[in-house]
């Protein structure tokens, strides 16, 4: 019973009518629990992020997990990524978390620093991930989430109005390179809501791979605390000013009327971001009659670039689950089984897993970013250690308050100010 | 109106019925231009339905260049096999039984509130008056905890529970409000004859709150048929989803959102609703009509 702690907490919370209920619930299915046949099945709840899309295909290998598991049934539930955080933080607290779902990185730390995710060493067969992948699943020394696919950085940018401008972005290029190359992009489109590229200063993601670059990180290694001062802020934010008022870059009251990306809208000729985001990109911009390519973002040492390989999506248990070795078998059969695979297809990225690579069908556009990832494979570096829980709500504050800066109700030094005084103090409340 | 003369019959024509209809046009044109409006988001709707997904967000023009019914016929295919009338079962069960708790549990606490002398009755009604001040959000965390103990989630009990046990304080209000309309002689009149309280209750006041009763099926039906967030935080099973869960799932944080898809999922989850209103909206009318006179 020590394995599942929260179980045996959650039986104890409510006496009288509720706990009543509950044991009339259960007496229904027989004392023992369900027995994992045809008759009395094991239910499995796997939930993840996403859209019809992805419900679709991820209900038909769960259906063939199924029909080769008898004795096992699956409910199936997702949300948009917003949404599905909000049920799975209220759930978090109700100890009350599916079986199996799907994890994001910078939450990890949140729901497995206190003890909701089941170990998942000696359940999961590890054996044959990609080298290096499954160090992000770690937390406290244990592994509680297996990676399903990776992403890293990258600049995405439309290859059609970069060649018309004349202007190629050599390997090892600086961030001044890519800001003379938005400037001369732009200049050479001439036209009304287009742009060479946008302001990417709001994102706290390109602030760590621009520290990163220069050895240092976002946050100190126990994930406490900020690891660089306000006079790197200033830099950061200052850095996309003349852009703006020149108007190479659209400005925020443009942007921020924005319903979907720049890419998507034809408005920008490029935009820094995860690897994986393009092949959603791609059809949009082919309609609009453009091609699209992936190049490593700039840096400021050409010898480091700063990436680092993230798993942009991790499957993990929920440690309040009644059948943990039924969960891993499901975790097991998406990631290993080649029909599985051959299912899913890149939906969620490229798999994870090399019997994955070899079974599924990569498209050209996947395939762009496969060669791009093996491109980079000599700059990436290991990988920081799981942001800390508030990592989200910082993340948000990081672009609110640049988005002050540059509807200028704050100086940059006024907004560094702010920012580090918000960042400590949800820190300090997540610890 | 009827004139003695023709000659004068025609002056009176020239001159006043001409501002008059000045006045008439105004008006109309006024209100025309109010319609238009008030109507415009759902003809950018139907617009938006039947351009294709990219010219959705690019090309601002309300009128689609190319006519495409892909987003409906993808709408009709419903999702990860499920069917579409499935979402709409869904969604009317809920609805439907959000309706009869409404209506049979507030009728009877607004009576028992409104009706009734017994000890306590004041500070009853203040705590029931006070649960409408409370924001939902406060309640989301340690409702769900209760149905969590009582294994009570992924089902609609979440969802309905709450409006059989009268906990939508604004519609107890609004029986109040509209019970202390109605003669106190009535049931006074039907206590001498010999009726208790049920028969007071279903024989003279729940016949003659029937507007009241109108005005909350309706507004019961709109709100759980629009409601996102219990579902979203109570239902973890597919084949339970309804409606708004469907159309939630066409938003994409990740990529592109399917915005045609989502635009004409939007025009049919809205034609049981106006159906509904459009029945109902006779008595809602007469509703208000006979609050206000007796308010």
């Amino acid at each position: 019973m020590n394995r599942y702690p929260y179980r045996a907490r959650r039986r104890t919370l409510l006496g009288g009518a509720g706990a009543a209920a509950a044991l009339g619930m259960t007496a229904a299915c027989g004392d023992d629990g369900p027995a994992g046949t045809a008759d009395d099945p094991i239910e499995l709840s796997f939930e993840w992020w996403g859209n019809d899309d992805r419900a679709e295909i991820t209900r038909q290998a769960v259906d063939l997990f199924e029909e080769k598991n008898e004795g096992i049934t699956v409910t199936t539930n997702f949300a948009d990524f917003p949404d599905y955080w909000q049920t799975m933080t209220t759930r978090m607290a109700g100890q009350d978390l599916p079986d199996v779902f799907q994890m994001d990185y910078s939450r990890l730390l949140q729901f497995g620093g206190n003890g909701m995710l089941l170990p998942l060493d000696g359940l999961v067969d590890t054996s044959d991930f990609i080298e290096g992948f499954l160090d992000t699943g770690y937390v406290n020394g244990e592994l509680v989430a297996v990676p399903v696919a990776g992403n890293t950085l990258g600049l995405v940018y439309r290859a059609d109005w970069f060649e018309a401008a004349g202007v190629t972005l050599e390997p090892g290029y600086t961030w001044a390179d890519y800001q003379k190359a938005m400037r001369e992009v732009t200049e050479n489109l001439a036209e009304d809501g287009k742009w060479g590229g946008g302001d990417f200063a709001g994102q706290y993601h390109f602030m760590e791979l621009w520290l990163r670059q220069a050895g240092g990180s976002f946050y100190t290694e126990d994930g406490t605390a900020l690891n660089f001062d306000k006079a790197q802020l200033v830099e950061w934010w200052s850095m996309n000013q003349d852009l703006a008022a020149d108007g190479v870059v659209p400005d925020i009251g443009t942007t921020s009327q924005w319903e979907e990306g720049g890419l998507v809208l034809d408005a920008l000729g490029s935009e820094i971001g995860w690897d994986n985001f393009m092949p959603w990109f791609a059809p949009a911009v082919a309609e609009n009659g453009g091609t699209l390519a992936l190049a490593a973002p700039p840096s400021q040492d050409p010898n480091n670039i700063g990436l680092y390989l993230k798993p942009s999506m991790q499957f993990v248990v929920g440690a309040n689950t009644e059948h943990p070795d039924e969960s891993a078998k499901l975790i097991d059969f998406l990631l290993t089984d080649p029909e599985a695979i051959a299912i899913l297809g890149t939906n969620r990225g490229v798999p994870a897993t090399n019997v994955g690579r070899d079974n599924v069908e990569v498209d050209e556009v996947s395939q762009q970013v496969l060669d791009y990832e093996a491109s980079v494979e000599q700059y990436l570096a290991s990988p920081p250690p799981p942001p800390p829980a508030a990592t989200g709500s910082i993340e948000q504050k990081f672009a609110e308050v640049y988005e002050q800066v540059l509807f200028e109700e704050l100086s940059a030094e006024d907004g560094a100010d702010t920012f580090f005084t918000e960042a400590e103090t949800l820190l300090a409340s997540e610890q | 109106m009827t004139a003695k003369t023709a000659s004068g019959r025609e002056i009176v024509r020239n001159t006043e019925p001409a501002s008059e209809r000045a006045k008439s046009w105004a008006w109309h044109l006024i209100m025309i231009a109010v319609l238009a409006i008030v109507l415009y988001p759902l003809v950018w709707v139907i617009a938006a339905s039947l351009k294709g997904n990219t010219d959705i967000i690019t090309d601002t023009g309300l009128w689609p260049e190319t006519v495409t019914w892909e987003h409906f016929a993808s709408a009709f295919d419903g999702l990860a096999g499920i069917p579409l009338w499935k979402f709409f079962w869904n969604s009317f069960v809920i609805a439907g039984l959000s309706v009869i708790g409404v209506v049979a549990s507030c009728a009877m606490t607004a009576y028992a509130l409104g009706r009734l002398r017994f000890p306590g009755r004041t500070l009853m009604l203040g705590i029931v008056i006070a649960t409408l001040l409370l924001p939902g959000q406060v309640m989301l965390i340690p409702q769900y905890l209760i149905f969590s103990e009582l294994q009570l989630t992924n089902s609609y009990v979440p969802l309905v529970i709450g409006k059989f046990l009268a906990l939508d304080a604004f519609f107890v209000f609004l029986y109040i409000q509209f019970m202390r309309g109605i003669p106190r002689e009535l049931d006074q009149a039907a206590t001498i004859d010999g009726a208790g309280h049920f028969r007071v209750f279903f024989s003279i006041l729940l016949p003659l709150l029937r507007p009241a009763v109108i005005t909350s099926s309706i507004f019961t039906f709109i709100w759980s048929w629009n409601d996102f967030l219990g579902p979203l935080i109570y239902l973890y099973d597919m084949e339970k989803f309804p409606l708004p869960r469907l159309l939630q799932s066409y938003s994409n944080s990740e990529g592109v959102t399917n915005w045609g898809g989502m635009m004409a999922m939007t025009l049919l989850s809205l034609i049981p609703v106006v159906l509904f209103f459009l029945v109902f909206q006779r008595f809602l009318i007469r509703g208000i009509a006979t609050s206000g006179v007796k308010g």
